[in-house]
């Protein structure tokens, strides 16, 4: 799991919480693909369902994603929040 | 909008383009829009299919060619099928005419994304109607969209569908109608300075090389190049304006980069801040948001655990279904054509004509319609789960496990599919949108085991695998012997899927993402027409080369007749009747006694019949092809009788044990349960009156059928699935090769063991 000081993995992420895109550090066909699906800089993200591929919702579409896409989809390490129906 | 041209030529056929998301429903608005009256073809020089159908409209006074166009996300791609997408809108070269009206097909319960790509299509400056589809579903979930209010953002008619239910059609006709005389769409998005000054640049270099093009198209080409770097179009126009393009385009993105903007994300970021600013004015909230039915449905079906135990369960439903189904159809199939071939045999004279008919053309079309029931049942099956949005779930589950043998989730059902048949298996790999992907399971497919093996197995098992009982009575050989043929295919696929995917398909991987679509009834008429689709395709590549091929086997095994064997067997045929007839001719015969001889007359008199066949086909061009290549067979254990068999299977496995039959005199209608066609082989002997077959030659003749690919159909299919020559051409060589080298191995390892 790689770990800036300001940002976090999508794969880090746990069932229920969501963030806030800072980065794609993707190559540039994968990083204008996500782009173009919406996964932009500031979009909030949920976690759905951890693993590999994980399940993800982003605006109104929930997106399957492998392993190599959860790496480079970096999050506001700040910014994350626990969803409160998963909390209990 | 809405205002005539002066000229307007009634009947010119104006091509309408469908384009949209990936499921979007665009295939049902295609169907709902034409009907089945649709045609399929390909694009030049990619694998990607394009659907069209031409249709009046005597209402509004129109002919339309609706093209389907495949579904994206974006105008700037990277994979075959999508970069088609922008050519085609464009009228490039090799792609039809630039279509008259685009209909952007949009989902309404999931607009934001959706409205990235439309706003894309919106700048091409082609007249545009956005069809807002499943307008019910984004309502269940609590969105109202206000259709007059996003066409006054958009610029462009909005007309809402349902199109499943076929709600909205008409409508959706009109706007055609009144775009072909409308306006062009003049929508733009305002990118940043820094960015405009390098699009309007490109712009002008890209009209330089290509003055054909519209000043709207120019300006696509230059955003789906500049801002897409090493995507399709910018390798396309590098080719076409030369390397000095190339040095272009990265010192404009350079200075994009030094002006503080991000090369990739810009068009994102742009297109996504004007949708929202502009949904507000158009999407409300109509109920309380909770949790849809599909995120309360996937919290079940996609888990790792309980979601894989559904999907097996539904997995063997549905096989079991197609067997349970489709046998008694298949068998009423088989039946009334012996029973037509039995017709003719006895009404036509006897000659080259009827063999043609009976064997060649009767058998040809029984041979391809026998597998249509059960075609037909996997393709209702599949049509429902993709259509409800589980296909998707379930290639999300698989990924992970098909990841290990180097192929992708959606890889999972074309080779489940092959296991009834590959033919339905290689067309059903259409959904895999990575080229690579997709080749690789094309190309192993013909590997699982299909239905039409299983005759072979069950033949060979039940004559030279003895019934031993193994791991105290739990198994016995015969049923491990035919789980071994089963699995050996599907185990061997997966180096071979390596092997592929190292040399001939090298590449990077594609990343897994794949939306997962709201779950929704399955649509009959959808599910009716892609069942119907396919299995008339399915009847047209498959039947024909079958048929074909069929044809061609008969002949090889029907020429030469020379006169000699018909002399020899008439004379046994004339001594015979001569001796019953002076049996029977003798008053004092009582009753019971004639008709035993009768009997045995007939019986004796079929005899000949078969004896004579027999010896027809083993002097035939087959027995001789046969007997040529009896020094490469015979490592394997076989002699020229089984190389004959084997050589005639190579149009369709399944007629083997037909031509066994034949070489063994038996006649042609054996199958595989016959005691007849068993007994002859166990008594079939060397010159040196040693057995031919034992138990090492019988595994060495399934293993081989188990891997070799022998089916016509199946090539053709991949043929034209791939649109080249090269694809069934490897497959052919590398199944046989590796089909001789293991049924050598089994033999040569086998015969030192028993």
């Amino acid at each position: 799991m790689r770990l800036t000081a300001t940002s976090i993995q999508l794969e880090a992420l746990r069932n229920g919480e969501n963030g806030t895109v800072v980065e794609i550090a993707a190559g540039e066909a994968t990083a204008k693909r996500l782009a173009d699906m919406g996964f932009v800089r500031g979009g909030r993200v949920e976690m759905l369902r951890s693993g590999r591929p994980c399940l993800v919702r982003i605006g109104q579409t929930c997106i399957g994603l492998g392993r190599e896409i959860q790496k480079v989809i970096l999050l506001d390490r700040e910014d994350l929040t626990l969803d409160s129906r998963e909390s209990d | 909008m809405g205002q005539s041209l002066p000229v307007h030529t009634p009947l010119r056929t104006h091509v309408v383009a469908l384009v949209g998301n990936p499921n979007t429903g665009k295939s049902t608005v295609f169907a709902a829009l034409t009907g089945i009256r649709q045609h399929t073809g390909n694009y030049p020089g990619v694998t990607v299919e394009k659907r069209s159908a031409t249709l009046n409209d005597p209402e509004r006074n129109l002919k339309l060619e609706i093209v389907d166009l495949p579904g994206t996300y974006s105008l700037s791609v990277h994979a075959d099928d999508e970069a088609i997408v922008l050519d085609a809108l464009l009228g490039s070269h090799g792609m039809g005419p630039r279509p008259d009206v685009i209909v952007a097909i949009v989902d309404a319960s999931n607009l934001r994304r959706n409205l990235f790509f439309t706003t894309q299509v919106l700048e091409l400056g082609q007249p545009v109607v956005v069809a807002l589809n499943m307008v019910d579903i984004a309502e269940h979930a609590g969105i109202a969209v206000d259709a007059k209010a996003l066409a006054k953002e958009l610029g462009v008619a909005v007309v809402p569908i349902v199109a499943s239910k076929g709600e909205g059609i008409e409508g959706l006709r009109d706007a055609i109608a009144q775009a072909i005389v409308g306006e062009p769409s003049n929508h733009c998005q305002a990118f940043p300075d820094c960015v405009c000054a390098e699009l309007d640049g490109l712009c002008a270099s890209i009209s330089q090389s290509d003055a054909s093009g519209s000043p709207g198209s120019a300006r696509a080409q230059a955003i789906q190049t500049l801002l897409a770097p090493g995507g399709y179009h910018e390798s396309k126009l590098v080719e076409r304006c030369g390397l000095g393009f190339a040095e272009e385009l990265a010192e404009r993105r350079n200075r994009i980069k030094e002006a503080g903007e991000s090369v990739v994300e810009v068009e994102a970021q742009v297109r996504y801040a004007w949708i929202d600013r502009v949904l507000p004015n158009v999407v409300s909230q109509i109920k309380q948001s909770r949790r849809s039915a599909t995120e309360t449905a996937d919290r079940f079906l996609t888990h790792r655990v309980f979601g894989l135990l559904v999907l097996i369960i539904l997995m063997g439903g549905c096989f079991q279904s197609i067997y349970a189904w489709s046998a008694p159809l298949m068998d009423a199939v088989d039946a009334s054509f012996s029973a037509i071939g039995n017709v003719i045999s006895h009404t036509m004279p006897a000659g080259a004509l009827r063999s043609l008919m009976v064997n060649g053309i009767i058998a040809g079309i029984g041979s391809i319609l026998v597998f249509l029931p059960q075609i037909v049942v996997l393709f209702f099956f599949l049509a429902i789960l993709e259509d409800c949005g589980y296909m998707a779930r379930a290639a999300f589950l698989l990924d992970r496990w098909m990841a290990l043998l180097g192929l992708n989730g959606k890889s999972f059902f074309p080779l489940l599919s092959s296991f009834a048949c590959a033919v339905p298996g290689i067309l059903a790999a259409r959904t895999i949108e990575s080229r690579r992907d997709r080749m690789v399971t094309i190309m192993i497919a013909p590997l699982m085991s299909c239905s039409a093996r299983l005759p072979v197995y069950v033949l060979l098992i039940a004559a030279f695998v003895p019934p031993v009982a193994l791991l105290g009575g739990i198994i016995n050989l015969q049923a491990l012997t035919l789980l071994a043929m089963y699995s050996i295919g599907a185990v061997v696929a997966i180096p071979i899927a390596l092997l592929l995917k190292k040399t001939v398909l090298k590449g990077k991987a594609q990343p897994f993402l794949l939306e997962l679509p709201t779950y929704k009834w399955p649509s009959p008429r959808t599910v009716f027409i892609r069942v119907y689709e396919q299995g008339r395709e399915f009847c047209v590549t498959a039947g024909t080369i079958i048929f074909a091929v069929t044809v061609v086997i008969w002949a090889l095994g029907y020429y030469p007749r020379p006169a000699s064997i018909a002399a020899a067997h008439q004379a046994q045929r004339d001594a015979l009747t001569a001796q019953f007839e002076s049996a029977i001719a003798s008053g004092d015969v009582p009753e019971i006694q004639r008709r035993e001889l009768r009997a045995t007359y007939a019986k004796e008199i079929s005899r000949i019949d078969q004896s004579e066949s027999g010896a027809y086909l083993r002097q035939s061009i087959l027995g001789r092809m046969g007997k040529f290549f009896e020094p490469v067979v015979r490592p394997l254990g076989w002699d020229w009788r089984i190389g004959t068999g084997v050589i005639a299977a190579f149009a369709a496995r399944e007629v083997v044990i037909g031509t066994l039959g034949t070489i063994y005199n038996l006649g042609e209608d054996q199958d595989e349960t016959s005691v007849g066609l068993r007994n002859q082989m166990k008594a079939a002997t060397w010159d040196d009156g040693t057995p031919v077959y034992n138990f090492p030659v019988a595994l060495s003749i399934m293993v081989f059928f188990a891997l070799c690919c022998q089916c016509a159909a199946t090539l053709a299919t991949i043929q034209r699935e791939t649109r080249s020559w090269q694809w069934p051409v490897l497959a052919f060589a590398y199944m046989t090769g590796l089909a001789y080298v293991a049924a050598l191995a089994t033999y040569q390892i086998a015969i030192r063991f028993t």
